[in-house]
């Protein structure tokens, strides 16, 4: 009787425990990455020419990929809820596009200063109208050390 | 005579120059922060998703109008629909991009030079998921302060793209999602 209310209490506990991991899992939402560690850092021109340059090649080494790139902030656009910054030469129609962590408390920035954002890779997207833009999501302001 | 020639030649460039900046006037217009958003409504939930990043591109001249957009870039409140969207539905990583390609058809009822809220009818080629489709919608063209900014909600069967949806959750997600499109297009390609 007592090994078979160990069981008991066993597969109880199991299955209360896959409940809440499953409950957790379909309820997360996505982690912060104001501690992570980036898994490149490189200046906004190269990144923009790397990509330009072999799309194929630079898409598959940085895509899903925590990227901080640093530049002079472009443009700062928060005509929607989230804010987009871009980085970039304001003499070149192409630029890095970075959707900020609209969780977190945005700071103080201003166009023409340089900034270092780090973010995920989503793409990169050619045109030959508009230019060619890298878009980075999910994305924090570094702060100068 | 000589004066005659002269003055003719001076009308001639003097006209010449009127003309082009008549067709200089037009403008393209285009956002990189355009928001495209994808609501799915059931009776067990409803899914929305974002995506601040789209190109939108629209020629005031003929009504040209082109949109693009990064699928990695619409961001669900769950992360867990996120990646299902990324990896089993939308395969982001075979088709990263979806983009519309079309045209205003009564480009010529608005004026963009006044500001106005003019109804618009688009039609044009979408691809999602490496599939194209013509659609022709209705929105409308909001022009501020010489600003045009497109708005438009369409509805679209995720068959129609070959998106299919897993049996396990077929009842979360409907079988047909409305878009919302609102980009303002604050800059100007010379």
């Amino acid at each position: 009787m007592t090994r078979k209310r160990i069981w008991a209490v066993a597969l109880v506990g199991v299955t209360v425990a896959i409940v809440i991991y499953a409950y957790r899992e379909y309820n997360r939402k996505a982690e912060s990455l104001v501690t992570a560690t980036p898994g490149y850092e490189v200046s906004d021109s190269l990144l923009l020419a790397e990509l330009s340059g072999n799309e194929q090649l630079y898409t598959q080494k940085y895509t899903d990929k925590i990227v901080l790139v640093t530049g002079t902030i472009k443009s700062i656009d928060k005509t929607t809820s989230q804010v987009i910054i871009t980085l970039g030469r304001s003499d070149d129609i192409s630029s890095v596009k970075c959707q900020l962590d609209s969780t977190q408390v945005l700071p103080v920035l201003s166009e023409g200063v340089p900034a270092a954002v780090k973010g995920l890779f989503i793409g990169f997207n050619r045109d030959t109208l508009t230019g060619s833009d890298v878009t980075l999501s999910r994305c924090v302001i570094v702060k100068p050390k | 005579m000589q004066r005659q020639t002269v003055m003719t030649k001076c009308y001639i460039t003097i006209l010449f120059i009127l003309a082009l900046s008549a067709g200089s006037t037009a403008q393209r217009f285009y956002t990189k922060a355009g928001k495209v958003t994808f609501f799915s409504k059931t009776p067990l939930e409803n899914i929305e998703a974002q995506n601040a990043t789209a190109t939108a591109i629209l020629n005031t001249k003929d009504g040209q109008v082109q949109f693009s957009v990064l699928i990695k870039g619409f961001e669900f409140e769950k992360a867990l629909m996120q990646e299902h969207f990324n990896e089993n539905y939308m395969e982001s990583s075979k088709y990263p991009k979806s983009n519309f390609t079309g045209q205003v058809l009564n480009n010529a009822d608005i004026n963009y030079t006044r500001d106005g809220n003019y109804k618009a009818s688009v039609k044009g080629m979408l691809t999602i998921h490496g599939v194209t489709k013509e659609i022709v919608t209705t929105g409308n063209i909001n022009v501020k302060n010489g600003t045009p900014a497109l708005n438009a909600d369409f509805i679209i069967a995720l068959a129609d793209y070959k998106i299919s949806i897993p049996s396990l959750v077929k009842d979360k997600i409907s079988s047909a999602v409305k878009i919302t499109v609102n980009c303002i297009l604050n800059n100007t390609l010379k």
